[in-house]
This record gives structure tokens, sequence and C-alpha cells, in this order.
């Protein structure tokens, strides 16, 4: 497995749990208050820095672990990116035109919010299934 | 698993002719080794320029390296 898939392989758990974490908050607070009321702001931003922070750090440890893997990116890499990447610009164009309706219909900001955060989220989810899907399957 | 490539090969055969593990000819041509499982697998068509570069490292001739069948 090149250090390419692994590192792959290591953001996966941190995408999935950026969504599926802050999911599950999201609905335990709903249960108890409305959308309207609930101050989601800080814990999303939350969720967002200590994905980066965390996506960051595991990246160096992979990179400090296998140093001599790590400097290589060949042809296959760019091209398997590039296709997951053009995948990943289809998918988070659902989003964009939906938080773009919301906005036109004058739907409130916590909706809007959370359309682009999921579906944002969802995108880097497919980035990484679809990169390795390429990886295991070829291209 | 299906191949996505229709390209055949004769890189694995040509390599080992050559007497060079998939490392050496990876480190040769700046790829990783699992790009060449990839292509030695058909998993993965190089471009022309590295199959190019893959059939001046092991002497041979593009069209021995790589071919398309007819069906």
């Amino acid at each position: 497995m090149s250090f390419q898939e692994k590192s792959v392989w290591i953001s996966l758990p941190v995408d999935i749990g950026l969504v599926l974490g802050y999911l599950v908050w999201l609905q335990l607070q709903l249960q108890t208050q409305s959308a309207e009321t609930l101050d989601y702001k800080w814990v999303l931003i939350g969720f967002i820095a200590a994905g980066v922070v965390l996506n960051i750090t595991l990246q160096i440890v992979l990179a400090s672990i296998l140093h001599k893997q790590a400097k290589l990116e060949d042809v296959r890499d760019r091209e398997i990116k590039s296709k997951s990447n053009s995948i990943t610009l289809f998918m988070l164009a659902v989003p964009f035109f939906l938080a773009i309706g919301l906005a036109m219909v004058e739907a409130s900001y916590f909706n809007i919010v959370h359309v682009l955060y999921f579906g944002g989220g969802l995108a880097g989810l497919v980035n990484s299934v679809s990169r390795l899907f390429f990886y295991r399957r070829g291209i | 698993m299906t191949k996505p490539t229709k390209l055949t090969n004769n890189v694995r055969q040509s390599r080992l002719l050559a007497e060079l593990t998939q490392e050496q000819l990876a480190s040769q041509l700046g790829v990783t080794r699992q790009t060449i499982l990839a292509i030695e697998n058909g998993k993965y068509s190089p471009n022309l320029e590295l199959a190019f570069q893959m059939a001046r490292i092991l002497d041979v001739a593009l069209e021995e390296l790589f071919s398309l069948p007819e069906n």
C-alpha cells in the first residue's frame, strides 16, 4: 500500500467522525430544545477545527513514521486524486445550490449552515472513499 | 474484481528479463512500487511518457510492452 493510500485510510475515520459526531450531538440537543434557540456555532467551529488539527497531526505522524515513502507522490496518485476531486466537485454542487435555494426562500441560517456543513462533510467522505476505490480497483 | 483497463502488457516478463525488481524499476521511473504492481496487474494504464520511459529502461519496443487487443 502506497503512502498516499495510507494517508487516505488515516483521514477517513476523522472525516466520518466529523459528520457523525456532530450529527449525534445535534440530534441530542434537538431533543431538548428547538433549532431556533440552539447555540450550535462554537460546537460546529470546534468540530471543524478539531477535524483540521487531527487530520494534520495524523498526517505528520504518518509522514514521520514512513518518511522515505512520504516524499513520493507519483503520476498514479495524481491521476487518482484528480479523478476523485472531479467527483467531489460534483458532490459539492448539490449543497451549494441547495443553500442558494434555501437562502432565496429565506430559510433560517440554521438550515443553510447545516446543509453546507453536512454537504461538505459528505463530499469529503466521497472524496476519500472514491480515492480508496480507485487505489483498490484501479483506474 | 474486473480489470479497469483494456490494455494488456508484458511489463512483468520484460522486467524479469531485465533482472529488475519492482522496487528498482519504480525507483528508475520515479514512481512507487505500488504503481508498477498496478500496471503489471492491469489495474492502471500508464500515460505515454511513463510508458516510453518504461520501454527505454526495459530496452523493449513500446508495442512489445503494451498492446490493445482487437476485441
